[in-house]
Formats: C-alpha cells, structure tokens, sequence
C-alpha cells in the first residue's frame, strides 16, 4: 500500500454512514483523547484489554473494515514498539532468563513492556478509530471548535487541504516517469542515477509547494486576508441523543473499570496486578 | 451615466529583478461593461489584474477605483479588495480551506461580517453559483468545473462591483464552459461589471464588448468585438488568431471578394450566402449533402429561403439580446 493508495483508503473509511460518523467531531474527538489518557495512567492490563475491547466494538458499529484498521495499527506499531522491545532487558528485577553476552530478562521488565505495548495498542486504536470515522477536515474544525490558537488552526486545516493536493502532485510525476520506464527498483539501471532522480522529485515536490505558496497567498490576500483573519465555524450543529448516549457509555465503562481496578482486578493475577 | 469602476493612467510596472511587465496601460471600465482582455501567454494579463485590487502596486503612473488614486493604506485595500474580486486561473490556487463552505467563508469573515450575515452570503452566493448542497465537501472531491463554481461563489460572497476573472474557461469541457458563462451573463444583467482575460478568442467574442489586446506588457489595440476582430493584423501581431469564421472571411476578402468580417459562425455563413449569389450556394449545398437546407431551398425558393435565413438572423439576435 503505497503513500497515496492509504489516504484515499483511509478518506473512503470517513465516507462510510454510522452512528459514529454522524457524530459531532467535537465528541469524537474528546471521548478518543479521554481514552488514550486513561489508558496510558492505567497500570492494570486487564484494564487496557477492556478499553481495547470496547474500541473493536466502536469499530463494528461504525462499520470500518476490521483488516484496514489492524493495518494500520501494525503499520504505526514499530514506531514505539522499539522502545518497548528494549524494555525486559533494561528493567532492574528477577532475573527470569540469561542469554548471551551476559543479556539479561527480569520479570517486571517483561510486565512493563508488556504493559507499555498493551498502551501503545489502545492508543493506536484510538488514533485509527478516529481517522476512520472523521473526515480531516472534521477534525480540524473541531479543534478549532474546542479552542485551538487561530495560527495553528490555520495551519492545520491549510495542511489538510495542501496534503491531498500534493499526494496528487507526487502522483502525476510518477505517472509521468512510469510512463518514460522509470522503476526506483530496477536494477539493471545504476543505483546512483536512480537516487538522483528520486531526489529530482523529492525537490520538485518543494519547487511546486514553494510557488503554490505564493500563489496562495496572493489569493487570501485578494480576499482581505490579514493577520486577524479568521476561519469560519459552522454553528449550527448541536448535540443530539446519540451524542449523549455515547459520552455517557464511555465516562460510565471508564468509571466502572476504575472502581473494579481498585477492588477486585487485583483478584485476577498478572492481568490484575499493578505494574509500576 | 454610468460611472467608471476603474481607470489606469500611464501604468508601469517592474518586478524587482529589472523584468518590465507593464508599460503605459491605459483602460477605462465602466459599470456594467464585459470586459476582455486578450493576449498570447506571458503578455501581462495576470500581472495587470493583480494592480485591479492592489496586490501589485504600480512602478509608475497610477490607477483610480471610482475616480480616487489608489493609496495603498491598510483599511482602503480591504475596501477595494471587497469591491473587485479576482478569481484565480487555477482553482487550486485559491480554494484552500479544508471544506466549501469554510472557503465561500472565508471573505466575508475578512469582511468582519456578523455570523448570520456571513451564514446568508454563503447560502447566497452558493445557490448563484449552482453549487448548494456542496457545502461540507473537501474541494479535491469536486471536478474541475465545481472547483472553478466554488472560487466564484467565494468572490460572489464579497458582494463585489466588478468581477475579474484570470482565464476562466481553461481547463474546462464544453459544458463546464456553458456553466460559468451563464453564471457570468447572469451577474452581468444584474449590473456587475466583468472583465476576463483569455485567449480563447471565440469564446471572447460571444462574451465581450468591449476588448483590450495586450502584448509584452502593452496594450497596442482597444474597441469594440467587431473593430478588433476586424483588425487581424494587432491580433496577429500579439500572437493571436481571430474566430474561425473571421479568418475565413478574412481570407475571402483579401482574394477580393465583396464580405465583412463577421465573428460567428451563423453570421459567417449567410455572408458566404450573400457572396456566392443563389445558384453557388446551391451547388454547395449538393457538394457538401446537407440535406435540410437543400429542402427548404426547395420548397421556398431561393428568394423565400434567402429571407428565411434573414428571419433566422434576426430571431438569434433576440435571443442573445434577451
């Protein structure tokens, strides 16, 4: 899956119709956040292993294809899977396995990282859910919605409109060297020249976003733009009952797995046991 | 009387790398005129257009908005700029907000507009421009003539005098064409002046009356539709063709037949008519197997059908009148 296949794939996620789709950004937004900052205070895995639970279940109901989403997670995963993998071996306590090069494995390491991945996991998932059910721009005027600094929204929602403009871009010049039997992979060809033609169209890329800047700018400008301009915010949409009903499912399972990991997880072992 | 909107005097520009783009432009547009500017690519068009609302200011000479100079002050620019709206040759270039209706916004939010004010002349202008119930779409899922609808929408929603519009039909199919120039014909009967630059001259010649020819940065012919077209030589000297038609009876003339210039089609056709004389005519007719006109020369008679064809002329002017 290529650069540009994702963003189209990932753009026909946010088309699909659901109750979750249909919600305001706003509460989208806030419910996910809510979540990923309960489960990274969370020490229990059992804990993170129910949050995840009700995130596959928000991704059936919101009809997302469960195969692109794990994707995605897998594809996001080494990011803070590196940092975890070192984890057993630089953690101080008893010592469960001893390789080579005296490379040791404690077993709390091991419940950290594990407890680190099971994070990571409902993180990702959160970030995937969210994608998936909000078109970008939706985000952006959420964010702008719940306060965000007028030059960040700005730039943000620029962003959003300029990132599928110049995956197109990228598109059309490897339309263009593909039609003129140019393959970064064929090794027939010398590898320093393909380099230099890769790097011919990363620097294009620049070239076409520096003068489109221009240009842009020029019309903002033709349309009173100035250092107090502000983006416009669609007013009109209020939270109904599907809102409510999700704000307080989630608070309310929230609330429960706390009260539960206070009182009776620790009955469950491993799973249950705090791990700091 | 109608008032002039804006008025250069002696206009000059140079980049400031040296690079001469506009040398003593001097053009008048009034209220309510369709104005074209017309000249081969790197004349000078978009260069002029961007002193219409002040984004350039001129090296030399100056440029009135209703009689005043334009000075340039903060205030005065974003009054100007709500007065003449530029459309963009490309789309792309000015529709940068993430949905259209946050685009279509985005002037009147400039404007410092109330919400309701801003909610109307978005609703407004989006039904002008035949685009209602676009609102939430992200403007990279509208083809290419929804996007060109889109940028016009967000000038329209400045409630401008004038309208000015860098190259508007390029890129465009046939039907797309139709689309923006219905929504310019619209805008013009209810007293807004609009001024294009193009060099698609037979489009040029349906819209405009009024026409300025420029070439490296000058303006070396101005008039009216038939007087320019008329002079073949300022158009082929800015690197430019006349209409079709015009240039078939331009060739007609210069062998010494007895035709005017004429710029469309229909009227190119009934001057060959007049031309040939009755009995040519009819031999093209078999010669070209176009049966229907053959019939009714026919069944009418040369002189019948000759004064049907007259008919005919006259009825298209109407209709385009009206």
């Amino acid at each position: 899956m290529n650069g540009v296949g994702s963003v189209r794939e990932l753009e026909r996620e946010t088309e699909k119709e659901s109750i979750l789709h249909l919600m305001d950004g706003r509460v989208k937004l806030i419910l996910l956040i809510f979540i990923i900052v309960y489960a990274v205070f969370s020490t229990q895995i059992v804990v993170l292993a129910f949050l995840e639970l009700y995130l596959l279940l928000l991704i059936y109901i919101s009809h997302v294809s469960f195969k692109s989403s794990f994707k995605r997670i897998l594809l996001l995963l080494p990011f803070g899977g590196f940092i975890i993998a070192f984890q057993p071996f630089i953690h101080p306590g008893d010592v469960i396995w001893t390789g080579i090069f005296g490379l040791q494995v404690t077993q709390q390491g091991l419940m950290w990282a594990v407890l680190l991945m099971s994070r990571l996991i409902v993180a990702l998932t959160s970030i995937v859910l969210l994608s998936s059910i909000s078109p970008m721009q939706e985000v952006a005027q959420s964010f702008r919605k719940l306060g965000m600094p007028r030059e960040l929204a700005m730039i943000f929602s620029l962003m959003i409109r300029f990132l599928f403009m110049f995956y197109d871009e990228l598109h059309r010049i490897m339309h263009a060297q593909k039609a003129r039997c140019f393959d970064a992979f064929n090794k027939k060809i010398p590898y320093k020249w393909r380099m230099k033609q890769l790097g011919y169209t990363v620097a294009m890329m620049f070239l076409r976003a520096y003068e489109q800047g221009e240009t842009i700018y020029m019309s903002m400008v033709s349309r009173g733009f100035s250092d107090q301009s502000n983006f416009y915010q669609d007013r009109k949409k209020k939270l109904g009952t599907t809102e409510y009903v999700y704000i307080g499912v989630t608070v309310l399972l929230v609330v429960c797995l706390q009260v539960l990991a206070m009182t009776h997880f620790y009955e469950l072992g491993v799973l249950g046991m705090n791990i700091i | 009387m109608t008032r002039t909107i804006i008025q250069t005097e002696n206009m000059g520009f140079t980049y400031p790398d040296g690079t001469s783009a506009l040398q003593n432009i001097n053009i008048e547009i009034k209220e309510g005129e369709r104005v074209a500017v017309i000249g081969s690519n790197g004349a000078g068009k978009s260069t002029l257009f961007a002193h219409f609302n002040g984004i350039n200011k001129p090296t030399s000479g100056h440029i009135k908005i209703h009689g005043k100079p334009m000075t340039y002050r903060k205030e005065e620019l974003l009054q100007i700029r709500q007065k003449v709206g530029i459309v963009f040759q490309n789309p792309d270039d000015q529709l940068f907000a993430p949905t259209v209706i946050e685009d279509v916004a985005f002037g009147p939010m400039n404007l410092g507009l109330s919400e309701d004010e801003v909610d109307g002349r978005v609703e407004e202008a989006l039904k002008l421009v035949g685009m209602t119930g676009l609102e939430k779409k992200a403007p990279h899922h509208l083809s290419g003539g929804q996007k060109k609808r889109v940028a016009i929408a967000g000038i329209l929603a400045m409630r401008p005098e004038i309208m000015v519009l860098d190259e508007p039909t390029t890129g465009l199919d046939p039907t797309g064409v139709d689309q923006i120039m219905k929504i310019l014909y619209m805008l013009n009967k209810e007293a807004m002046s609009i001024i294009i630059a193009s060099h698609d001259v037979e489009m040029v010649t349906q819209f405009a009356d009024k026409i300025f020819v420029l070439h490296d940065g000058e303006i070396i012919g101005q008039g009216t539709t038939e007087e320019i077209f008329n002079d073949c030589e300022t158009l082929y000297k800015a690197h430019l063709r006349p209409p079709k038609s015009a240039e078939l009876l331009y060739m007609l003339k210069n062998e010494g037949f007895p035709v005017n210039i004429k710029l469309t089609v229909d009227e190119a056709y009934h001057e060959i008519l007049h031309a040939l004389g009755s009995q040519s005519y009819h031999n093209l007719l078999h010669l070209v197997k176009d049966d229907l006109h053959h019939k009714l020369l026919h069944s009418l008679g040369e002189d019948k059908y000759h004064e049907l064809l007259h008919l005919l002329e006259e009825n298209q002017k109407d209709v385009t009148s009206s």
